[in-house]
């Protein structure tokens, strides 16, 4: 394949790649800037992509599959909002722990249900007339798969509600000092509810794309560490939904590259390996040059209000 | 949003009619053993300036926070406007008008001023914040009480009295009827404390009710129209300010019997007592425009209790930081037996026989979830005492040690593998101390060691300050009582302002003027020319 | 101590009346056995019988328990490799990755000096060898912290999929067998000679042997000490003496150790070569066993041996039992959570 070819192929690709962490970057950004971590994030992203192929194979609907990841995200972000802020659990454990789970879970349910050859489709790409034809950019952004399109609506959306919105600036405060927040009337609990499951929802349609715009089946452990990854985005984008967009284009080309470099000669001796690496050292560089990347002060910890409920039940569950 | 100018001087007028603008009626408060609020009574009217005087413990912080919802009463009301309320959530508290800018300011750094300012305004959710709009809104409530600020700039950007402007603003654009300012000037320089005295007379002549808490007797003098005292939870005195003279507020903020119940304890016997720790020049600024600590020089003999005393927020922690090693002075000098130590760490203190016990065990003298023997035994094993021969932990010699200093210092429970924190604080003030006495170290410096004690712990705290003494350790006792003060020391010197406003032995000490001295009256008994003595404007 | 009194207290105190603490732990666990047992039935299957096979097929003969004190092994070193950071209030999510540094540097000793290098002696260089990478691979992290006070999350959890990839390279790239997915074996003679049942062999005791000594260690040495002190309070322990810095290089550095410890044990003692996916999640399932040990090397032992037992039992169902193997990780995850969510174990950050 000429050069032009392959550039043209790595960046097409680069951007249909991007769009799961897309998804799962630009919601975990909402729940940390609300100050909830989400480690779980892998997991969420593994059961959202499970419930798409799940929907996948009862509706025979690609769309059906994908939209179905939704309500899993939502009672995934129920579940971690009640443990997270609610019981207070370490974040960072509670998530490790869910990962696990939903790795479990996935996985037998996969195997009991899922396995057995399906359909092997995949969406039609969206075609904007024009653009779609401008030679090298045009196929990569204008002839994309519609999930793409529907990642960068999401990713507008989350910049308003949290960068431009009242919600959003109640919503950081609260990430920033949440004894401030408490003190302006502001309810901790209830704005990091609606954090975490924006932010699960999000994950779970991660997972649900990269199902979809494979081959509509699930594997086992299919997200490999994507959730993770989003992770890196997330702080590579500052936390904004509009960076973030080019913090996992960064990494849909990283993954784009490991595929197509090989065919070009004098790159071919690097190692596939090589060129996943390079955007997960970045991150490690990230985090040790930008100063200016700091999670919000409270993210991670415990939010403990002043006031204590009285009640047998309340004093058994809540020491 | 309501504009507050209309709302205070509508409130104005009502209160011409009679009902003040905040009404608080027999409140009660207990922390756990502590009855820390006794039945008190205290109003503002709109348009006034009302300070609250007391010193530390007085009480007069929780009585602000339950005013303002943060914390709930055991008993007693409150009105607003005649009304009254329950009072049971900051949200509430907003809601009815009552405002409060603490000691510690609640803003977040990383937002702008206008966003403070907004934060928590109800109903506009999934709106568009528009920035533009919000400074010029935000800015035009500051101007309407002639206040100066750029609603741009972000919070962690602005000097403390920026950032008390704001604080200000915020209320104000709450439609606050009452504001509350917690020692508002504790970090100001004379110059922005007049800046801020401008925007209170401001502020109460548009009808809003001002409640000014402070120790700052020249301050209540210069800016509040009546003034109430609370003394041990209870109201010692209250009246219109020009009623009282600076003295007579000293003396009703302090005033009580100070039993002398314990004769001052013969000094032990040694030739004319040498100066084992001397404290030269001490300047601590600290970032803020008046320095913590402004040349502060002292000498604490071998054998004798120097006590110093001063309101929170005067210098005392900062000196208590230098002594300790945990701050570096921007100038001026630490000695001991003339030895420069002021750039020493901690540990290198305590190896020359300088023991600190800061006034915050929970954060610098006690590690929770370890037991009473390991806590004794920290500061040893982290210079590799009670290491055998295998360079292992001796943890019998480690319970055996503990052991001992639990039966002498009768810490209860008496069990060295108890963890510590199911101590009671006083307990666990008992092992901080048994493990600062116990080298018999040359200097002791004490910081607050009686704080939220009950009387049994205190009077065993006071015994070992005076063992230490007999045993000719120079005590340096840091403490905000008073009593405990008259009781323990031999020379008392009070801060204000950073500087040392008051010195004199017990024999000679006077109560009354040791309060002027706390609260900045001026022409209270001179201290000595060395020590530097600061006017009050 | 009972082991409600060792969950309970594990990592933090607890209040309350003895029935309080009692239902703190109970509370959960009937609560995990539920959501378990509903999860089962979703499957199809019989929770009970399942359960039960379980059991049997993990303890029920001599081979299954040589397989569980083998699985056991790998599970105590991860334990250990989060247990002594987390002491010290680090987060060390990097025990996957420290593991496969781990095999890859032993399998890198093994296959490039082993026909210089007589048996035994080559397998305690390839195991030193394990050993080294993950301290190192772990250092690397804490250094990033001790900088720049840089998320120590972030940055393992990059570490883990760097490694990842590492692994992935090696198996396909330079020491490709061939034949089936995985490294060349290194040479028969490092590998360690199996007795007794099963494929077990010495590396049981090697791991029992480190978590013993560990416990020593955290309760008896001064380093031990400083590390369990700044864990708690981090400004009393540097004001006491204690340099942090030291403790958290430590800390790290021996988490790192122990996770490559359990990677080449994996290459020597059970595989012989590098076979992608052979951590098996160690790494982060090691997370739920220091926290189940309440973070004390000693309990690491048997919180392992439970874990061990759920992966083995797991692993021996068949395929007619309509319940996959991956079960393990959901009890695993489920009971743990629900510790947590009751209190009963608590992490402080």
């Amino acid at each position: 394949m000429s050069t032009s070819g392959v550039v043209e192929a790595v960046v097409t690709d680069s951007v249909t790649l991007m769009v799961p962490v897309l998804w799962a970057a630009a919601g975990e950004a909402v729940g940390e800037e609300a100050g909830v971590l989400n480690i779980g994030i892998e997991g969420v992203m593994l059961l959202g992509a499970f419930a798409a192929a799940a929907g996948v194979r009862a509706t025979g609907s690609l769309w059906n599959g994908w939209f179905l990841s939704i309500p899993l995200g939502i009672v995934a972000g129920v579940v971690l909002w009640f443990l997270y802020v609610y019981r207070s659990c370490n974040q960072i454990v509670t998530g490790i722990l869910f990962n696990l789970f939903a790795l479990g879970v996935t996985t037998a349910l996969y195997e009991r249900y899922l396995t057995g050859a399906g359909t092997v489709t995949t969406v039609p790409n969206l075609h904007v007339p024009g653009l779609g034809s401008i030679p090298g950019l045009g196929p990569a952004l204008f002839d994309q798969t519609p999930f793409f399109y529907l990642a960068v609506l999401g990713c507008a959306l989350l910049y308003y509600l949290l960068w431009r919105s009242w919600f959003g600036l109640s919503l950081r405060a609260t990430g920033e000092r949440p004894d401030v927040s408490a003190a302006a009337g502001l309810s901790v609990l209830r704005l990091r509810f609606v954090a975490v499951v924006v932010a699960c929802v999000f994950a779970a349609l991660g997972g649900a794309t990269l199902t979809v715009i494979s081959t509509g089946g699930f594997t086992i452990d299919m997200t490999s560490g994507q959730g993770f990854i989003a992770l890196a985005i997330v702080i590579l984008g500052r936390w904004n939904p509009l960076w973030i967009i080019l913090g996992a284009w960064i990494f849909g080309l990283a993954d784009a590259l490991q595929f197509q470099l090989v065919t070009i000669g004098s790159l071919a001796s690097v190692p596939h390996d090589a060129w996943l690496a390079f955007p997960y050292v970045i991150t490690i560089l990230v985090v040790v040059w930008a100063r200016g990347a700091r999670y919000p002060a409270s993210t991670g910890l415990p939010y403990e209000p002043v006031r204590r409920r009285r009640g047998l039940v309340a004093q058994l569950f809540r020491t | 949003m309501v504009t507050t100018g209309s709302v205070g001087r509508e409130a104005a007028r009502e209160a011409a009619h009679g009902a003040p603008a905040l009404a608080m009626a027999q409140i009660s408060k207990r922390f756990g053993a502590n009855l820390v609020l006794d039945g008190v009574d205290f109003e503002v009217r709109a348009g006034e300036v009302h300070a609250l005087l007391g010193e530390n413990g007085a009480g007069k912080t929780t009585l602000m926070r339950i005013a303002n919802g943060l914390e709930t009463r055991d008993a007693g009301t409150i009105s607003v406007r005649g009304v009254p309320v329950p009072m049971s959530s900051p949200a509430e508290a907003i809601a009815r008008g009552v405002a409060m800018v603490h000691q510690h300011f609640m803003l977040v750094g990383n937002l702008t001023v206008a966003e403070n300012v907004v934060l928590g305004t109800k109903g506009r959710h999934l709106h568009p914040f528009v920035s533009r709009s919000v400074v010029r809104e935000v800015e035009a409530v500051a101007a309407s009480y002639s206040i100066e600020i750029d609603a741009r700039r972000r919070v962690d950007e602005l000097s403390v009295d920026e950032q008390a402007k704001v604080e200000i603003v915020k209320a104000l654009h709450r439609g606050a009827d009452v504001l509350v300012l917690d020692e508002p000037t504790s970090s100001l320089g004379p110059r922005q404390i007049e800046e801020l005295f401008a925007v209170v007379r401001t502020i109460s002549a548009a009808g809003i009710a001002v409640v000014l808490v402070t120790h700052r007797l020249g301050e209540i003098k210069l800016v509040s129209e009546r003034v109430t005292v609370l003394r041990d939870g209870k109201v010692a005195d209250a009246g219109a300010t020009a009623d009282f003279t600076e003295a007579a507020l000293a003396r009703a903020m302090v005033g009580r019997e100070v039993a002398r119940a314990r004769p001052a304890a013969p000094a032990p016997s040694l030739p004319a007592p040498e100066a084992r720790l001397r404290v030269e020049d001490l300047v601590v600024r600290a970032g803020r425009e008046a320095p913590a600590l402004d040349g502060v020089s002292l000498a604490a003999p071998a054998g004798r209790v120097l006590g110093i005393v001063g309101v929170e927020g005067n210098g005392q922690t900062e000196l208590l930081e230098v002594l300790a090693g945990l701050r570096r002075p921007s100038s001026g000098r630490v000695l001991l037996d003339g030895e420069d130590v002021t750039g020493l760490a901690p540990v290198e203190r305590r190896r020359r026989g300088i023991v600190t016990i800061s006034g915050d065990r929970h954060r610098w003298d006690i590690v929770q979830g370890l037991t009473i023997a390991e806590n004794l035994a920290l500061h040893d094993i982290a210079a590799g005492a009670f290491r055998g021969r295998s360079r292992l932990i001796a943890w019998r010699e480690v319970r055996r040690h503990a052991e001992r200093l639990v039966e002498e210092f009768d810490v209860r429970p008496r069990r060295a593998d108890a963890r510590i924190d199911q101590l009671s604080g006083g307990n666990q003030q008992k092992v901080v101390i048994a493990r600062a006495v116990e080298g018999r170290p040359a200097v002791l410096v004490l910081g607050q060691p009686t704080r939220g004690l009950d009387i049994g712990a205190r009077e065993f705290v006071h015994e070992q300050v005076l063992s230490a003494r007999a045993a000719g350790t120079a005590v340096l006792l840091l403490s905000y009582d008073l009593e405990e003060l008259f009781d323990l020391s031999d020379e008392i010197i009070v801060l204000f302002r950073g500087a040392i406003s008051y010195r004199s032995s017990r024999a000679e000490a006077r109560l009354e003027e040791v309060g002027e001295a706390m609260t900045g009256v001026v022409g209270a008994r001179p201290a000595a020319a060395a020590a530097g003595r600061r006017e009050v404007p | 101590m009972t082991v409600i009194g060792t969950v309970a207290a594990g990592t933090d105190r607890l209040g309350g009346s003895g029935l309080e603490r009692a239902a703190r732990v109970v509370l959960p666990l009937v609560g995990a056995f539920a959501v378990i047992c509903a999860v089962i039935a979703g499957l199809g299957a019989n929770p009970f019988t399942v359960l039960g096979s379980m059991v049997t097929g993990s303890l029920g003969s001599q081979y299954d328990l040589a397989e569980t004190l083998m699985v056991t092994m790998p599970l105590v070193l991860c334990g250990l490799a989060a247990a002594i950071p987390f002491s010290a209030g680090l987060w060390n999510i990097g025990g996957d990755g420290q593991l496969y540094v781990g095999a890859v540097a032993s399998v890198l000793v093994g296959l490039t000096i082993g026909t210089r290098v007589p048996g035994t002696l080559l397998s305690c260089v390839c195991v030193l060898a394990g050993v080294a990478a993950g301290c190192l691979w772990a250092l690397l992290a804490a250094a990033v912290k001790i900088a720049v006070g840089g998320n120590e999350v972030i940055v393992t959890l990059m570490l883990n999929l760097l490694a990842g990839l590492a692994a992935d390279y090696v198996v396909t790239g330079p020491w490709a067998q061939g034949v089936s997915p995985q490294t060349r074996s290194i040479p028969s003679g490092a590998t360690f000679s199996s007795f007794w049942q099963s494929g077990f062999n010495v590396g049981f005791f090697v791991a029992v042997a480190v978590a013993l000594a560990f416990g020593v260690f955290m309760s008896s040495t001064r380093t031990g000490f400083g590390i369990r002190a700044s864990g708690r309070n981090l400004d009393a322990t540097r004001l006491a003496g204690f340099r942090v810095v030291r403790l958290w290089l430590a800390a790290f550095g021996l988490g790192g150790a122990c996770a490559g410890l359990a990677g080449a044990l994996l290459v020597v003692a059970v595989h012989g070569a590098l076979i992608p996916g052979m951590g098996e999640q160690y790494g982060y399932t090691g997370i739920a066993v220091a926290l189940l040990a309440g973070l004390r090397p000693r309990l690491v032992i048997p919180a392992a041996l439970f874990f061990a037992i759920v992966e083995v039992g797991g692993s021996s169902l068949s395929a007619s039992a309509n319940v996959s193997t991956a079960i393990s990780y959901v009890i695993e995850g489920v009971i743990v959570i629900a510790l947590l969510a009751f209190r009963a174990i608590r992490v402080r950050t």
